[in-house]
C-alpha cells in the first residue's frame, strides 16, 4: 500500500481568519509531521514556535529552489521567480547570500527608515487626499494599500513618478495567483529589461543620484562586487517583495480595527507612538500574510525533534503556525493591540532570510495607522464582513478588495 | 558583570537589535552592520538586551558573564 497518499495533502485550506485548524492537532502530537505535496513528493512540516524558529536559523538547509527535494506547492507551476536571470537573493545560499544582502543592507537600517518618515507620510497623506476627493465608496487595496508601498519603494530607487505606473502594473501581474504563468514571467521580463535600463542609465552618472539605485551602482557594480544582472535582480526584489506583503497588511490590518471598534477608536485619539507600534505587531502576527515563505530542503542529514530529516528531504516551517503557538502567543486566534509577548512574532521569517525590509515595512504601517484613522475617523466597510472575498491558493493570503465608505 | 558580545559576520543588519535596544545597539550608517554602543549593560538595560538577543534572527549576539578586572 501506499503510504504517500495517506499522509494529509499540504498546503491546507487557511481559512479567512485563521490559521488552518490542523496546525492545532499536530502542534500538540510531534515536532515535525510528514506530509504529502501536490506533485507526490514528501515533506516535513513544522508547526511549533520554537521548532520554525530553530529550522529557518539552521543554515544546514539550502533556500534554492532549483535543488532536487525543495517543496513545489504546485504540482504543475514552478518558483516563476527560479526562472529569473539571475537567481533572486531569497533562494540563495551563503556566502552568496551574505555578499547579495550586504550590498542593501544600509539602505534599510532602522536609523535611515527614520529619517524616510516625513517621505513616507507625505505619500500616505496624498493618497488619503485623493481618497476624500475621490469619495465614498472605494476600495481600499487599489486606492491605498498598493500604492502605498509601491510609491515609497519606486521612490527611494529613484524610478521617475512618470513611470510608476509602468511598475505598478507590471508587479501587480507577477504576483497574481490568478494568472496564466507566461503573462506573469513576460511581466518579469518587461520589468527586469526597464530595470537594467534605469541601473545603465544611472551608472553613467552615479554620484548625481541620491537614490538606491545610485548607491548600487557607485559601490556595487563599479566595484565590481556586482554584475548589472545581479544589481538588477536585487531591484526587482524589492519591488515586488514590497508590493503585495504590506498593501495586504494595510487592507487587513484596516479591516481588523474595523470589526473591533474599541482599537479603532484607540488609534484615533492615541497620540503616542507606543500603542500603534504595539498594534502593528498585532497586525503582523494575527494574519502572518506571507505564510509560505520559508521552505527549504536538507543539505545533509538533520537530526531533529526525534526523527531525521534526510539529506534532499524538504522542510515547511510555518511561519503562521508558530505565531498562533498558544504556548507562545495566549488566545492566539484574538486580536489584541496591547498584546504582551515574551518573544517576537514571526511574520517576517527567520534566519538570515529575514526580510531585509522590515523597518520599512513597520514605518508604513505605523503611519499609516496613525494617519488613516485620525483623517478618516467614521471609516467603515462598505459591504457586509461575509461578502468580502478572501485570496485562498496564493502565496501571500490577503483580500481581492475591501469596499470601504465613510 | 554581563557583557553584550555581537558577531558581525553573522548580522544580516534586520534591525531588531536597534528596535528592542535602542540604547544598547546601533546599525553603521555605511554597512548597516550591528553596532554594540553600550557593551556593559546596567541591570536596567537587561531586559531589553535579552529581547534583542531573542530577536536577532541571525542569531548574532549574546550577553555573557565576565569577571571584573
Amino acid at each position: 500500500m501506499d503510504q504517500t497518499a495517506m499522509l494529509p495533502l499540504f498546503p491546507f485550506d487557511r481559512p479567512d481568519d485563521g490559521p488552518p485548524p490542523e496546525y492545532e492537532g499536530f502542534r500538540r502530537s510531534a515536532s515535525l509531521q510528514k506530509v504529502r505535496l501536490r506533485n507526490g513528493k514528501t515533506a516535513w512540516l513544522a508547526t511549533r514556535y520554537e521548532d520554525v524558529r530553530a529550522l529557518l536559523a539552521d543554515n544546514r538547509f539550502s533556500s534554492d529552489a532549483r535543488k532536487e527535494g525543495y517543496p513545489q506547492l504546485s504540482a504543475s507551476r514552478p518558483v516563476v521567480a527560479s526562472t529569473r536571470a539571475v537567481l533572486p537573493i531569497n533562494y540563495t545560499d551563503q556566502p552568496e547570500h551574505t555578499r547579495l544582502r550586504r550590498a542593501l543592507m544600509r539602505e534599510f537600517t532602522l536609523a535611515r527608515v527614520q529619517q524616510l518618515q516625513p517621505l513616507i507620510e507625505g505619500v500616505i497623506n496624498g493618497l488619503i487626499d485623493r481618497m476624500l476627493e475621490r469619495g465614498a465608496p472605494l476600495d481600499l487595496i487599489s486606492e491605498f494599500g498598493l500604492p502605498v508601498p509601491t510609491t515609497v519603494i519606486l521612490k527611494l530607487l529613484g524610478i521617475p513618478y512618470g513611470d510608476h505606473a509602468f511598475f505598478h502594473e507590471r508587479a501587480n501581474r507577477i504576483i497574481a495567483t490568478d494568472l496564466d504563468p507566461a503573462l506573469a514571467m513576460q511581466a518579469q521580463e518587461e520589468l527586469r529589461g526597464r530595470m537594467l535600463e534605469f541601473i545603465r542609465e544611472k551608472e553613467k552618472n552615479p554620484q548625481v543620484h541620491d537614490d538606491i539605485i545610485g548607491r548600487l551602482a557607485k559601490d556595487q557594480i563599479q566595484t565590481g562586487n556586482l554584475s548589472y544582472e545581479e544589481a538588477c535582480s536585487l531591484c526587482q526584489s524589492l519591488v515586488i517583495a514590497g508590493h503585495e506583503t504590506t498593501a495586504s497588511t494595510i487592507a487587513l490590518g484596516t479591516l481588523s480595527l474595523l470589526r473591533n471598534p474599541r482599537a479603532f477608536e484607540r488609534l484615533r485619539n492615541d497620540t503616542s507612538l507606543k500603542l500603534v507600534g504595539q498594534a502593528v505587531e498585532e497586525m503582523l502576527r494575527f494574519w502572518t500574510i506571507a505564510h509560505y515563505i520559508g521552505m527549504r530542503v536538507a543539505l545533509e542529514d538533520v537530526e531533529f525533534g526525534g526523527v531525521t530529516i534526510k539529506a534532499g528531504e524538504g522542510i515547511l516551517p510555518q511561519i503562521m503556525a508558530a505565531n498562533h503557538d498558544p504556548d507562545v502567543f495566549a488566545s492566539p486566534g484574538k486580536f489584541d493591540i496591547e498584546r504582551e509577548s515574551r518573544y517576537p512574532h514571526v511574520a517576517f521569517g527567520f534566519g538570515i532570510h529575514q526580510c531585509i525590509g522590515q523597518q520599512l515595512s513597520r514605518m508604513e504601517l505605523r503611519s499609516v495607522f496613525t494617519l488613516l484613522p485620525k483623517r478618516i475617523p467614521t471609516l467603515r466597510l462598505a459591504v457586509p464582513f461575509e461578502q468580502l472575498e478572501f485570496k485562498h491558493g496564493g502565496l501571500a493570503h490577503g483580500l481581492r478588495a475591501l469596499p470601504l465608505t465613510w | 558583570m554581563k557583557k553584550i558580545v555581537a558577531d558581525r559576520t553573522r548580522c544580516v543588519g534586520g534591525g531588531n537589535c536597534v528596535m528592542s535596544a535602542p540604547q544598547l545597539f546601533a546599525q553603521g550608517e555605511e554597512d548597516g552592520l550591528v553596532q554594540v554602543i553600550k557593551e556593559r549593560p546596567g541591570p536596567e538595560d537587561l531586559a531589553a538586551a535579552e529581547l534583542a538577543v531573542i530577536s536577532c534572527p541571525a542569531q548574532a549576539l549574546g550577553i555573557i558573564d565576565v569577571n571584573e578586572q
